[in-house]
């Protein structure tokens, strides 16, 4: 199961208020994945790095610990901003350099803490719980930006933690994140090419590798729409994704159409979401019509 | 599609649970009611299944997965779109979608009869058993595989694999086929093949000329196992 959604406000001097829309969309879909709920959201470009980071005991528990999550950023990063979130912390940085480098620093610098994202418009929200339990621990409804991602998780292979939790990050690259609702049967040969190259993952999962496998790629220089449509080629098993970067959204479906997927839009925006469901919840009236994805089809969209 | 009826009786599908809509419309019909509108159904899944009375239920707005499933007589009407598994194994009936519908449309219907005005999605009148699916338009991938009785009738295009491994059945297709599965080979357009369409299609209210539709069956090779034709079954298989 699992449920994944994307929306997309396509002019790109306007913002659009793509937190509630996560919000009603993961809650419409809170049944295909009660263990875990997130979001990656794009707000306004900033000249410094957005740093999200989970805590393993979470914040303000009078440990020391936010203090010492401070001391491990500031080992290698200049922090211009850190506050407290229910699950860790957020920081505003300074950085040049390699972003795996500072990822996997910050890491090795405090035990039990985890960069979850790291851009200059993005960032990552997610927890064990629904819908409506991220947004009352973080406020994701006020938020407004030009897109976002989200998923809710039925676990099937790895842990139900905040780490195993969707969007993942695809480390070390800045503001790209995935969603992903099915199984990468050829993900450990995927893992293996990356980790030769270098690249490090938090978990076990499928899908971590899948949004590094794409980064890899765009990094590379390569554009979205041919990773994408390779991808299908490329990735063995059923799959149904989003994969966001710092301007757009962009999906694939596996050959056999195994995995749900569902597209509408107008002049103003595009929508994607498992099921109907999801689109109507956020758009109830509105005169759109969700056309269900192609096998192996593929495509984006940028702002 | 003709309008509501003035005495429809209306439920609102926002305050109630998909088994309290479901329950609703039957002890209605089962008081004679005749139609029934369906408010608020904001994609909601199993809505009007397993009807088994003369009765229309119109369903105002989008359908989830498996509307009009199982039905054995009566009418769903969705103005809207419809996600997988549209009339999933009808055995009487009529089923009609304004919009688009998902993966799976008529999949094992055993009778009855599917309108989708708009797109099918993969697998269209899968494992089809009796009965009539129209798509007014396209339909995806591999519809009509392993069909076994009715007819499929598509005037817009045909995904990859049309009718792969199908035992029998017909199917029409108004616009391209991107290709044919495993043993589907073309057929003759005859009378019987014409006046079907021609009455399938006037009842959809679609009028398209009947002889201008390509017709496919099966090319019943998968039916036995021959040695000498061992490559159509490594194909198929």
């Amino acid at each position: 199961m699992c449920g994944i959604a994307g929306i997309l406000f396509k002019d790109p001097d306007r913002v659009g208020p793509v937190g509630r829309t996560m919000v009603q969309m993961l809650q419409a879909l809170h049944r295909r994945g009660p263990d875990s709920t997130g979001v990656a959201l794009y707000g306004p470009t900033e000249a410094g790095y957005r740093l999200r980071a989970r805590l393993q005991n979470g914040a303000g528990a009078g440990n020391g610990q936010e203090e010492r999550a401070r001391k491990a950023i500031e080992s290698l990063a200049t922090v211009s901003e850190l506050s407290p979130t229910p699950g860790g912390v957020t920081a505003t940085v300074a950085y040049e350099g390699d972003l795996g480098e500072l990822a996997d620093g910050v890491e090795a610098a405090e035990r039990g803490l985890d960069v979850l994202s790291l851009g200059h418009s993005m960032q990552i929200v997610k927890e064990v719980g629904s819908a409506e339990e991220l947004d009352a621990a973080y406020d994701i409804s006020s938020f407004e930006g030009g897109h976002a991602i989200g998923h809710t998780r039925m676990a099937t292979e790895s842990r139900v933690d905040t780490l195993h939790s969707h969007p993942f990050w695809a480390r070390p690259f800045a503001d790209i994140a995935l969603v992903h609702n099915g199984h990468i049967t050829n993900e450990h040969k995927l893992r293996r090419r990356l980790e030769r190259r270098g690249h490090t993952f938090l978990t076990d999962n499928d899908s971590e590798v899948l949004a590094g496998f794409l980064a890899d790629q765009l990094e590379r220089g390569e554009d979205l729409g041919e990773v994408l449509e390779r991808s299908v080629a490329e990735l063995d098993g059923s799959f149904a994704y989003l994969v966001s970067t710092a301007d757009g959204i962009g999906f694939a479906r596996d050959q056999f159409g195994l995995k749900p997927l569902l597209m509408a839009e107008n002049d103003e925006y595009v929508v994607l979401a498992t099921e109907d469901i999801a689109i109507r919840a956020a758009f109830p009236d509105d005169d759109i019509h969700p056309r269900e994805l192609g096998a192996g089809e593929s495509g984006s969209w940028r702002r | 599609m003709a309008a509501v009826a003035a005495d429809a009786l209306e439920i609102d599908c926002a305050d109630r649970s998909t088994r309290e809509i479901n329950r609703e419309i039957r002890r209605a019909a089962s008081e004679g009611a005749t139609e029934i509108v369906l408010l608020n159904p904001a994609g909601r899944h199993n809505l009007a299944v397993a009807l088994f009375d003369e009765i229309t239920v119109r369903v105002h707005g989008d359908a989830g997965w498996y509307c009009g499933g199982m039905l054995d007589g009566g009418t769903v009407v969705v103005d809207g779109n419809c996600g997988w598994g549209v009339a999933e194994n009808a055995m009487s009936g009529r089923v009609e979608v304004g919009g688009n519908a998902g993966t799976g449309a008529g999949a094992t219907m055993h009778g009855g009869e599917l309108y989708v005005a708009g797109d099918a999605g993969s697998r269209a009148a899968i494992s089809l058993k009796g009965g009539a699916v129209v798509v007014g338009g396209s339909v995806g991938y591999m519809s009509a595989f392993m069909m076994q009785r009715g007819s499929l009738i598509v005037c817009g295009d045909a995904g990859e694999a049309l009718g792969d491994s199908m035992y029998e059945g017909t199917i029409y297709v108004g616009g391209e086929v991107t290709s044919l599965g495993a043993d589907a080979v073309d057929a003759d357009l005859e009378g019987d093949d014409v006046s079907l369409i021609t009455t399938e299609l006037e009842r959809c209210g679609i009028d398209r000329d009947p002889s201008s539709f390509r017709k496919i069956v099966s090319g019943r090779k998968l039916w036995t196992f021959s040695k000498k034709e061992f490559e159509v079954w490594k194909t198929a298989m």
